[in-house]
């Protein structure tokens, strides 16, 4: 019986091609969740708010694009501890992600405001291979265009 | 002990009944696509936004099995292995090579859900637009006897995630033009066509979005008369699309192609 209920429970076809992964926000938010504990280190002293602009390439490595709200070492420290591998592989061009962290009461914080920056891929349905896809994105999508 | 016996064998059944029905590919299928497009004015109201254009697609794309579904159905994943496309003569960027998207389908071919859509559509990937290139590869053609005819419909999905879906359905009469036999193969040849509507919309979006066409769906399928799969298509498939969002915006499109399995 126990056989049968082993057989009974293997899951149907497990073996094929990987299906592609693509970036979640969840997964980056878990990643730079983890990351706390090590900015921490790279002094908190003062009240900071940093905003990030980061690549996460396919293989995992992030990239730190852009760093505003800390200066001097304190701002390599961080850009160092923010880049370089991490788990997050995906099967996708470089993903753009922004993030925003605080520095109060000398912890760091994570804003919920986490960004990952997706494409627009509208106006959809319509063939619009030009420079004209803006003006027929604008015509579907924005309020004022009535004079277009 | 006989009772436990007895209820084993239903369960070890049971796990072969999801098995699904015909021949399941295991290998991985190559297949070429070559497809001329014409598109009318994008036109809202009396406003030309943007003039006709023409564009001639080509691609290659890759079909491997990747699980079966619990409910006997079969993801496959499409992988655009090349693709090229002029428009008005001139090679215009296209991003989809290397690109997949997932094609859920029961055995027999109907497509039940396109995974990752949002990856291949928009500018510079426009599998939106000739999302026909989905059903042109899985056209599921009813079981038919010589000159015998009947209504089955094609429907294919474009979704992305719970924010934005529209529905194909071609409610197509089939008919079986008989045997075609060379030295390679031999095969059936089904003809279908039929009236091609699209409905659907954007949710949780300010404005929504409808998207909705009209227009018809015809081709002929050969199909591998030993393996029952699909040998090559020939479609002519034609729609006028409206968009709706603060205003209308409205194009003709006209899809006339042919897929061919590679071997």
């Amino acid at each position: 019986m126990i056989v049968a209920l082993l057989i009974a429970g293997v899951p149907l076809d497990p073996v094929g091609d990987p299906l592609p992964q693509y970036l979640s926000l969840s997964s980056v938010r878990a990643v730079l969740d983890g990351k706390k504990v090590r900015l921490k280190e790279c002094g908190v002293d003062q009240d900071l708010t940093v905003n990030v602009a980061l690549q996460v390439k396919g293989n995992g490595e992030i990239a730190v694009d852009e760093l505003t709200g800390v200066e001097g070492a304190q701002a390599e420290c961080w850009a160092a501890t923010l880049s370089g591998a991490t788990s997050l592989r995906h099967d996708d061009a470089p993903q753009r992600v922004t993030a925003t962290f605080y520095v109060r009461s000398q912890e760091v914080l994570f804003s919920p405001e986490l960004m990952l920056h997706e494409r627009e891929p509208s106006p959809l349905l319509i063939f619009s291979p030009g420079s004209e896809r803006d003006r027929i994105y604008s015509v579907i999508h924005d309020a004022e265009t009535s004079d277009q | 002990m006989k009772m436990y016996m007895c209820w084993a064998a239903v369960m070890i059944m049971s796990c072969a009944a999801n098995h699904p029905q015909g021949s399941a590919m295991e290998q991985t299928l190559h297949y070429r696509v070559q497809m001329n497009a014409l598109f009318g004015p994008v036109m809202s109201g009396e406003s030309t936004l943007q003039a006709d254009l023409t564009a001639q697609v080509d691609m290659r794309l890759s079909s491997t099995r990747t699980r079966r579904f619990r409910d006997g159905s079969i993801g496959r994943l499409l992988r655009f292995e090349t693709a090229n496309i002029t428009v008005n003569d001139s090679p215009t960027f296209l991003d989809l090579e290397g690109r997949s998207v997932e094609i859920r389908t029961f055995p027999n071919g109907e497509i039940l859900d396109i995974v990752w859509m949002d990856k291949v559509s928009g500018h510079g990937r426009y599998m939106d637009v000739f999302g026909v290139v989905f059903q042109a590869l899985s056209p599921a053609p009813p079981s038919l006897n010589v000159a015998e005819q009947v209504n089955r419909r094609i429907i294919w999905p474009y979704r992305v995630g719970k924010q934005l879906r529209w529905d194909n359905t071609v409610n197509a009469v089939w008919t079986n033009q008989g045997m075609v036999e060379n030295e390679d193969y031999s095969a059936w040849k089904l003809h279908y066509d039929g009236p091609w509507t699209v409905k659907g919309g954007t949710r949780f979006q300010t404005p929504e979005v409808k998207f909705a066409a009209h227009g018809t769906g015809t081709g002929t399928v050969e199909m591998d008369a030993r393996a029952r799969e699909l040998l090559s298509h020939r479609f002519e498939w034609s729609r006028d699309v409206t968009v709706t969002g603060r205003q209308t915006v409205t194009q003709s499109q006209a899809f006339r192609g042919v897929v061919e399995v590679l071997r």
